[in-house]
């Protein structure tokens, strides 16, 4: 970027101006308030959003003037799933309507930046693109030949993944280098691992219209007046319509002062609730029967000496030695015997979804017993076998509203009237966050809550269903990726990586002793060892990138991770369009394309549209798009290897052996020169995904959004639709479900699940820290999508001008803490500072923290990562595999990391304490 | 021209300037001191600026001021690398943005129509930027070579020669003599005595003298006459 050349002597010479020149003067001019009486025109008005993950995917109109963003506007045209419900517009929140303010701001990155002083000092150096690429290409070939290139990662976030395109190129950029992919969806504990043990399948959200559907919604460990701005209206609409909107949170959420009823479970106790709705709904046979018995495995009969299911080896010697092991049995009430239940005894479960076409589960003439004990005559002699649903009635009697009181705190007549209003009304949907992940036995809360889905008939109908997200099939993204390569990728969940590098082993039994310390490892080594789970940490881990990710701001077992993984890394490399704790500790910082630079699409299943990412104007100072940048990185890697004329090295993934030439690597992430710009890569990925209207790139930027195909309800039901519609393909078109019984399966008989009594769902008491009685809650916030916009002035000063934590006033007067004060937050992890919000809406015994806000914007430079020491928490049944569908399936099931199982104090900070 | 109709005549005529501005002595003169201030702040990683610099001393070695000179030439002594390393730490880069942004907008926390009454006056004066510089229009290089391109203009186009002298004081006013004091002392606090403070120093006194000139140049007779 150079300007016009020299400007010297009478010659008008401009470094700045542009090519074609000056122009002539507009007028006369007299005084500077002339210069206000021209009427302010825009060169341009393009479409766009904000690639964030807050899921909202705004369409906003973007003027341009003078090669500047100075403004931006809700697009608002979006039409309704259906005459019957809302529509979807306008969409936008206060952050977004900020971002023409905050792209120009101080805390952008706009040129490519080597660290010259220690990592955190702040002492930065301004470096070319070319000299960047260059030294990083040149050190990761030095790792990559010496160690292999799994020792070096590639962590994305949701900045990231959200953007089709850029996930991508990021995705493209892994597989022909091979380095691993430390997936976040696991890592920030969003996975919905009961969902996926239960249904085999983790997208199962509808749009948020069919919220309006619903005629009981429960919404649960979610906040949609703050999280789902654009999208919350539904709820209270539905409201207006007559449905029964009940808020469930410890604490009293702005969601909860719409609702028409809030129960405030006491933190962590959700399972007990959901178990003693059960109970209910049991005890009082409001379930639907006919449902049950075709869609899932509580009719299924299990072996009372041992617990497993009665299964087809146990049978016969025919049966023993089949190939299949998924042979399962109901007791037909009409015929008065022992049958193989419909669906069941496929040839290869899970995967096997073709052959599932093929397979229904259809009853016809069977009436499957949910209730009775039969002696069955087996290769062991006769057992004594039961159903499913016995064992949970079973179950759910030692939750009773009554026996749960205790634990929950809640008054057993609300619990009762809860579970009738629920059962009773059809449809009835749990709108829940991905908090529900979060927990270590999260798992057991969503089996729980999907049992109270299933048990009404609720799974699968309009209205119904528990709506965490639903997510695009990747078929078009994987392509791209792959093509003219094959997959190669090593992708691996955050959560095992940093149990492997952080020393996390050590730090649960610090914080929670050598017992549970050692059985989490001990299952933990014994899955990977049994390769249940992979792991690719043989060469430890040396460099890192991180792109669209601030993963210093958010890591479980914040103080750990840094010291122990973090602080040893060789390398590190930033890509980002703003600084942030983890672009501060970097060795480079490359600088990214802000949302209105770039061009990508984004699809989020809330809404039946696809919507473009347009370039309104041309990325600020040296920043690029992520394909760019990309680009740059591996033609340096390219262009390096050539010069030290290193030959290509053969590497092993999974089992797969991967010839990697770096020499060509350029030519791959082109295609051979085919993809020239992020533009290609949208329209590889438009013409590959199902549902996409087939379009162009350009014609989708003039229009903004696009309506997706097979959208015209408010389900994702069709199967050439870009959403996930397993579930409704089950429930309506009676296909298997991909899990191991081909059911929604609620009964898991692994070893390790019988050994922890988790076959079925149970409440088990959250993790406490001895000494500290505070539960710590968090959530996302209003006035920021993760960490990005936290830091905006303006939002700042909506707020407390720095970080707050709340807290109840009883627990704040017991401690002498007043509104405001500057308290001490710790436990034995570690602590950090925060001002006193002081409300009635927590319980005593809790805190609450909206998240996202940089260490930085704390007094003594430490956030709330640093009490939190869950990361090592990795129960044993999350690494269970060889069990049908459970096993190491990436970004559908793998161990969260989670954030909750943990208690804190807070004080009074003495005055200095926190500088 | 797009001026108000009617009144255009007693509008004009209320700032006048007068004999003293001897322009076509001071224009040019001035066009090749904001020039040579342009260079001197210009970004190294942006703009060649040892081919500028040196340029600008073979051009106009005779008629800038020692102060500048001095200045210039210890610019074209300094390596590239040197000068990129000093001029990005200061001003370009930071963990929580530059310690001294060059940028007016982000130096003065960005005040609301800072960047609106720029390009207000660049629009009008058809000053049109380039699209990698376009996103920084605050610049204080690009702030200086405005001035340069309007002195250049005053001394060159006498049919709207009031307007190019009347625009450079407003601009001066509005812009760079409100924040370009406050950086020269924001660098001599960082780096005292080194050659960006001294190139700061030395350009917020030379705008603080071309103001202060140009406003003695400058009368308002209508409301001299108490008509205003």
């Amino acid at each position: 970027m150079q300007g016009m050349g020299a400007a010297a002597g009478t010659t008008l010479g401009l470094h700045y101006a542009a090519a074609a020149g000056a122009e002539p003067i507009r007028g006369e001019y007299r005084r500077w308030e002339d210069l206000m009486r021209n009427k302010w025109t825009w060169d341009r008005v393009s479409h766009g959003t904000h690639g964030t993950n807050c899921a909202g995917t705004c369409a906003f109109n973007v003027y341009v003037k003078d090669g500047i963003v100075w403004r931006e506007e809700q697009q608002g045209m979006y039409a309704a799933s259906g005459r019957d419900v809302p529509d979807y517009g306008p969409r936008g929140c206060n952050k977004g309507l900020r971002h023409a303010k905050y792209m120009y701001g101080p805390q952008r990155v706009l040129y490519p930046l080597k660290r010259t002083g220690p990592r955190g000092s702040g002492k930065w150096q301004r470096i070319s693109w070319e000299q960047a690429a260059d030294e990083i290409a040149d050190r990761f070939l030095d790792l990559a030949t010496t160690h292999g290139p799994q020792c070096v990662t590639y962590g994305s976030g949701t900045q990231m993944s959200i953007k089709l395109a850029s996930s991508a190129a990021l995705s493209r950029f892994a597989n022909i280098t091979g380095v691993t992919v430390p997936e976040f969806y696991s890592g920030v504990g969003d996975l919905p691992t009961g969902v996926f043990m239960t249904l085999g399948q983790v997208y199962t959200g509808d749009t948020l219209a069919a919220v309006f559907k619903a005629r009981c919604v429960l919404v649960w460990m979610a906040n949609p007046a703050v999280t789902r701005i654009p999208d919350a209206h539904f709820f209270w609409e539905a409201r207006y319509n007559g449905s029964q909107v009940i808020a469930i949170s410890p604490e009293f959420t702005p969601s909860a002062m719409h609702a028409n009823l809030w129960i405030n479970p006491k933190p962590g106790t959700d399972t007990a609730l959901a178990m003693a709705i059960i109970h209910v709904i049991l005890e009082e046979e409001l379930y639907a029967a006919g449902y049950i018995r075709e869609q899932t495995d509580l009719p299924f009969l299990v072996r009372l000496d041992s617990g497993e299911f009665l299964r087809g080896q146990h049978l016969s010697l025919v049966g023993k030695f089949a190939v299949e092991e998924n042979v399962y049995y109901i007791w037909d009430e009409a015929g008065d015997r022992l049958v193989q239940a419909p669906g069941t005894g496929l040839a290869d479960p899970p995967i096997g979804r073709d052959r599932r076409k093929f397979e229904t589960l259809e009853l016809g003439a069977l009436r499957p017993a949910l209730e009775g004990r039969w002696l069955i005559d087996t290769l062991d002699g006769k057992v004594e076998c039961t159903t499913v649903f016995e064992l949970l009635k079973r179950r759910a009697a030692g939750h009773s509203p009554e026996r749960t009181a205790a634990i929950t705190g809640l008054n057993p007549k609300l619990v009762r009237r809860l579970a009738r209003t629920f059962a009773t009304a059809q449809p009835a949907m749990i709108y829940t966050g991905y908090a529900a992940c979060k927990w270590l036995h999260g798992d057991m809360l969503q089996r729980a809550m999907l049992l109270m889905l299933s048990l009404t008939g609720n799974i699968g109908v309009e209205g119904g269903g528990i709506q965490f997200g639903n997510a695009p099939k990747m078929r078009g993204l994987s392509a791209f990726a792959q093509a003219d390569i094959g997959p190669a990728t090593r992708m691996i969940s955050s959560t095992t990586w940093d149990y492997d590098h952080a020393n996390l082993k050590e730090e649960n039994r610090r914080i929670y002793g050598d017992e549970l310390a050692e059985l989490f490892d001990e299952r933990y080594q014994r899955s990977i060892r049994e390769d249940w789970f992979p792991s690719y940490s043989d060469k430890g881990w040396k460099m890192a990138f991180f792109a669209g990710e601030n993963a210093l701001n958010w890591r479980a077992s914040g103080n750990s991770w840094r010291r122990e993984a973090f602080d040893r890394l060789e390398t590190v490399v930033v890509l980002t369009p703003d600084m942030s704790v983890t672009a501060r500790h970097a060795d480079y910082v490359l600088p990214i394309a802000h949302h209105y630079e770039r061009a990508d699409i984004m699809l989020q299943s809330r809404i039946p549209y696809v919507q473009v990412l347009d370039a309104a104007v041309p990325p600020l100072g040296e920043s690029v798009d992520d394909w760019e940048a990309n680009r740059r990185l591996i033609a340096a890697i390219a262009r390096r290897a050539k010069e030290r004329r290193l030959a290509a090295i053969r590497d092993e993934v999974d089992g797969r052996s991967v010839r990697r030439d770096y020499a060509r690597a350029l030519d791959f992430y082109t295609m051979g020169g085919r993809i020239r710009s992020v533009r290609d890569v949208v329209q590889y990925i438009i013409n590959t995904t199902p549902g996409l209207p087939k379009i162009s790139f350009e014609e989708l930027a003039a229009r903004g959004i696009v309506r997706v195909d097979h959208s015209e309800g408010v389900m994702w039901d069709h199967e050439d639709a870009p959403y996930h519609d397993e579930i409704v393909r089950s429930v309506v078109h009676k296909k298997p479900y991909e899990t191991f019984t081909g059911r929604q399966q609620f009964y898991i008989d692994h070893e390790w699940f019988l050994e922890f009594d988790e076959q079925l769902p149970a409440h088990r008491e959250p993790l406490r820290m001895e000494g500290f009685p505070l539960q710590m809650l968090m959530g996302h916030a209003r006035h920021g999508i993760h960490s990005m916009w936290r830091d905006d002035t303006l939002l700042v000063s909506l707020q407390r001008g720095e970080p707050d934590i709340y807290v109840n006033p009883d627990d704040a007067a017991a401690r002498g803490v007043a509104d405001g004060d500057l308290i001490r937050v710790f436990n034995t992890a570690g602590e950090f500072h925060a001002l006193a919000h002081l409300s009635a809406g927590m319980q005593p015994g809790m805190v609450f923290m909206y998240h996202g806000w940089d260490p930085a914007m704390f007094r003594g430079g430490t956030n709330f990562s640093a009490v939190i020491p869950t990361g090592g928490l990795i129960k044993p049944t999350s690494m269970a595999g060889d069990y049908g569908h459970l096993g190491y399936r990436p970004l559908a099931y793998a161990p969260n990391q989670t954030y909750r199982d943990f208690t804190c104090d807070f004080e009074k900070a003495s005055a200095g304490g926190a500088s | 021209m797009s001026g108000p109709a009617g009144k255009e005549e007693a509008a004009t005529a209320l700032r006048v300037v007068g004999a003293g501005r001897e322009t076509e002595a001071t224009a040019m003169a001035r066009a090749r001191c904001y020039a040579a201030f342009s260079e001197l702040t210009a970004s190294p990683h942006d703009v060649e600026v040892h081919a500028a610099v040196g340029d600008r001393l073979e051009s106009d070695r005779e008629v800038l001021p020692d102060a500048l000179l001095a200045l210039l030439d210890e610019l074209l002594a300094t390596d590239d690398e040197t000068l990129k390393l000093g001029y990005s730490s200061l001003f370009e880069v930071g963990s929580e943005g530059p310690p001294a942004s060059i940028r007016e907008d982000l130096f003065s926390g960005s005040k609301a129509g800072t960047r609106e009454d720029l390009i207000r006056f660049y629009d009008f004066f058809g000053y049109r930027l380039g699209e990698h510089f376009a996103w920084a229009p605050d610049h204080l290089s690009l702030q200086l070579e405005f001035m340069h391109f309007l002195c250049y203009h005053e001394a060159s186009d006498a049919g709207q020669r009031l307007s190019w002298q009347l625009g450079q004081a407003d601009f001066a006013a509005r812009h760079l003599v409100n924040w370009v004091p406050s950086l020269a002392a924001r660098v001599e606090s960082l780096e005292p005595g080194g050659f960006y403070a001294r190139v700061l120093a030395t350009l917020a006194d030379f705008l603080l003298a071309d103001l202060g000139w140009q406003d003695s140049t400058i009368s308002s007779p209508a409301e001299e006459s108490g008509d205003g």
